[in-house]
């Protein structure tokens, strides 16, 4: 249910819940803050984006765990799941820190009650895996090379250190998508990988809007402009997500591939 | 533990959150050198542009102060900076309203001046309803 827009806000509350998150937090500080960085309204913009892209992670892996929990799925996969809710909101904290440091976050108006985009499917098995393509073979994975295309751009040593320990969650993080599709290989019938191949080209389309546009800012600092960025994503989406889903069985429709550029045609 | 605690949070990201500072401290407020765009949406509506709508445009003297004070500051200030500070921007997102999933919302778009613009003619618009 939509809650209405409202400002974007991050708040910690401390004692025995700050100090339980604390070790999986810790590495934050060890950052290298002092770092002089220079003005980028740009990147303001990209990492305040990138906190709320991370907080919305951690709300879908939160779903998708309940989700996985109904399916009966394997228990250490589902725990995998819920734990990376967690890694997930280090990285909202981590960007909001970069934000920061950059010279502040910018006005951001988020709607938390549609956080996660729900399922359609009703049974379970199919419903935990829309979620999970969704999210891991899709989110996850285009997530992994586009972020490691900014760190070898990023031209700082802050940025560079926090993409990198990005980059290393987040590839786990699109590892649970295949092995939870490969766990639930033999009870999903030609119908659900329709399915799923129209849920993945649905997700993939949805970045159309972003490919393509003109006025981009410079790379650097975590932001990629037009050039570095539209080819990446196009590789991305063709290797990372179209190709591995595709041997599962899962096909991507050729409209939504060809609406980002990604069509084998033009390959 | 039965009692009631009194909770207070550290914020650790909102508009206007910058600092060279740890994450721990408290968010300085917003500075007060910027129009906030919820003002301008309270001025009166006024036809400013060449008028191919057939508007009337109206002179400076008879404008509210505000919406004076933002047309002067869009003309002096950089586009990207002043955009930034005033408008308030919207997650990306699907067609359905939903965030756009992952981590790869990293390219630099600048937000111009006329799409600020825009922004502000909605707030007004929404404001005469």
């Amino acid at each position: 249910m939509s809650a209405g827009l409202v400002p974007f806000e991050l708040s910690t509350i401390g004692g025995p819940w700050g100090r339980r998150l604390a070790p999986r937090r810790a590495w934050i500080d060890e950052l290298p803050w002092d770092e002089a960085l220079p003005s980028s309204p740009e990147a303001r913009q990209v990492w305040t984006a990138t906190a709320f892209s991370e907080y919305a992670s951690a709300a879908a892996f939160a779903e998708i765990a309940a989700a996985m929990l109904a399916t009966g799925a394997p228990i250490d996969l589902v725990a995998a799941a819920g734990d990376f809710v967690v890694d997930e909101l280090v990285h909202t904290e981590l960007a909001a820190r970069v934000a920061a440091a950059l010279g502040g976050a910018v006005a951001l108006e988020v709607d938390l009650g549609k956080l996660v985009r729900p399922p359609v499917a009703v049974d379970p098995l199919l419903a935990a895996a829309e979620l999970v393509v969704r999210t891991s073979c899709v989110g996850e994975a285009l997530t992994v090379p586009i972020l490691k295309l900014s760190r070898r751009l990023a031209g700082s040593r802050l940025v560079d250190a926090a993409l990198a320990a990005v980059v290393a969650d987040e590839a786990s993080h699109a590892q649970l998508g295949w092995w939870f599709l490969d766990w639930a290989d033999d009870r999903l019938d030609d119908d659900a990988r329709a399915h799923l191949g129209r849920v993945a080209g649905g997700a993939v389309r949805a970045f159309a809007p972003l490919l393509g546009a003109a006025g981009c800012g410079r790379s650097g600092l975590g932001v990629l402009d037009c050039a570095a960025y539209d080819p990446a994503f196009v590789d991305a989406a063709r290797r990372s997500v179209a190709a591995p889903l595709a041997a599962r069985g899962i096909v991507i429709p050729a409209a939504d591939l060809a609406a980002v550029g990604a069509d084998p045609a033009r390959e | 533990m039965t009692h009631k605690r009194k909770i207070l949070t550290v914020l650790i990201l909102s508009a206007g959150c910058g600092t060279t500072a740890t994450s721990r401290s408290v968010a300085p407020a917003p500075s007060d050198a910027r129009l906030p765009v919820t003002e301008v949406a309270a001025a009166q509506p006024v036809a400013v542009a060449a008028p191919p709508t057939g508007q009337v445009i109206v002179a400076d003297d008879a404008q509210p102060k505000a919406r004076l004070q933002l047309r002067s500051e869009l003309y002096q200030a950089g586009t990207s900076e002043r955009a930034l500070g005033q408008a308030s921007l919207r997650a990306l997102c699907d067609d359905h309203g939903y965030p756009l999933v992952g981590n790869v919302a990293t390219k630099g778009m600048r937000y111009d001046v006329s799409a600020y613009c825009s922004d502000v003619r909605l707030q007004l618009a929404k404001s005469d309803t």
